[in-house]
């Protein structure tokens, strides 16, 4: 694989074009990276829209229809439904871990088994998400980068 | 779809689950009645109906239980159905049960080892998994290049 970066004070937008062949597990991560980098999500708070990138995303969760994102120390709506979010961020590092929550897997520092049969992941920031034991499989999965 | 698609296999596991606990409680009562708590059996049906459950325990397992094992409600179902079987077969139809306060004490403190120790044992899957997830955890976050915030 080649890197080819061209800098040019003039040019006001970045392009990142990719010539290939084939598209293999390593290319498609790049990818995947890459449109992560380039996602933003409309957020609003009090009434102020704002965009936040994946990586300012700690989780979304659903509350009585209404869809809330959760950053470091902050708390936004968004107008998407989680089953739409889940399609939108499918390649940013996100997984559903309950019926109302979606997680960024890059934001989890531990996964913990409790007496119940729940899972609970500890997140960056201190807090704490149930896992529902049905969603384990496909967060090992996203782990493993299936 | 999904979800339509795993009812069967749960409706199997809970099946299986409580079978086994069946074929458990047969197989103790042979036991204490073995160590002279009671009569020893002298039920042919008995012996037959405790081989049943031995091969409905090794189903059970091929089924696997540790889905199952986790769920209050079916621990209370285990518990309950476990009960009114034995209660029912051994009373009722093969009239092999013998009617005894230690024979109940027994089961009880039977059921009760059965189920921590399949619970223990679920626990310690359960942790064995977590700690394969947190091994990628800790992998991914010592090979991710820090996201830039916008």
């Amino acid at each position: 694989m080649k890197l080819f970066i061209e800098q040019n004070d003039g040019d006001m937008e970045t392009e990142i074009h990719i010539r290939c062949g084939m598209i293999d597990a390593g290319l498609q991560h790049i990818i995947d990276e890459i449109q992560t980098l380039m996602f933003s999500l409309p957020v609003s708070k009090d009434g102020a829209v704002s965009r936040l990138s994946p990586g300012e995303i700690f989780y979304f969760e659903s509350v009585d229809e209404r869809t809330f994102v959760y950053s470091q120390t902050e708390v936004y709506t968004c107008e998407y439904r989680l089953y739409e979010l889940e399609e939108k961020i499918r390649k940013c590092g996100f997984a559903r871990i309950s019926k109302s929550v979606i997680v960024n897997i890059r934001k989890i520092q531990q996964i913990r088994p409790q007496l119940n049969g729940r899972f609970e992941a500890v997140l960056d920031n201190g807090e704490h998400l149930i896992v529902n034991r049905h969603y384990v499989s496909g967060l090992k999965e996203k782990f493993e980068g299936r | 779809m999904k979800r339509k698609s795993e009812i069967p296999g749960r409706v199997m596991k809970a099946l299986a689950s409580f079978t086994v606990s069946y074929a458990f409680v047969i197989i103790a009562y042979v036991l204490i009645s073995c160590m002279g708590v009671f009569d020893p059996i002298d039920n042919q049906m008995a012996l037959e109906l405790m081989c049943v459950c031995l091969v409905i325990a090794v189903i059970h397992f091929i089924l696997g239980f540790f889905e199952t094992a986790f769920s209050p409600c079916f621990f209370l179902l285990n518990f309950g159905v476990v009960v009114a079987v034995v209660l029912f077969m051994g009373i009722v139809v093969f009239d092999f049960l013998v009617m005894n306060i230690v024979f109940f004490a027994c089961l009880a403190v039977m059921l009760v080892a059965v189920f921590t120790g399949t619970y223990l044992i679920a626990y310690f899957e359960d942790w064995k998994k977590v700690q394969e997830i947190n091994r990628m955890i800790r992998k991914n976050k010592e090979q991710s290049v820090p996201v830039p915030e916008k």
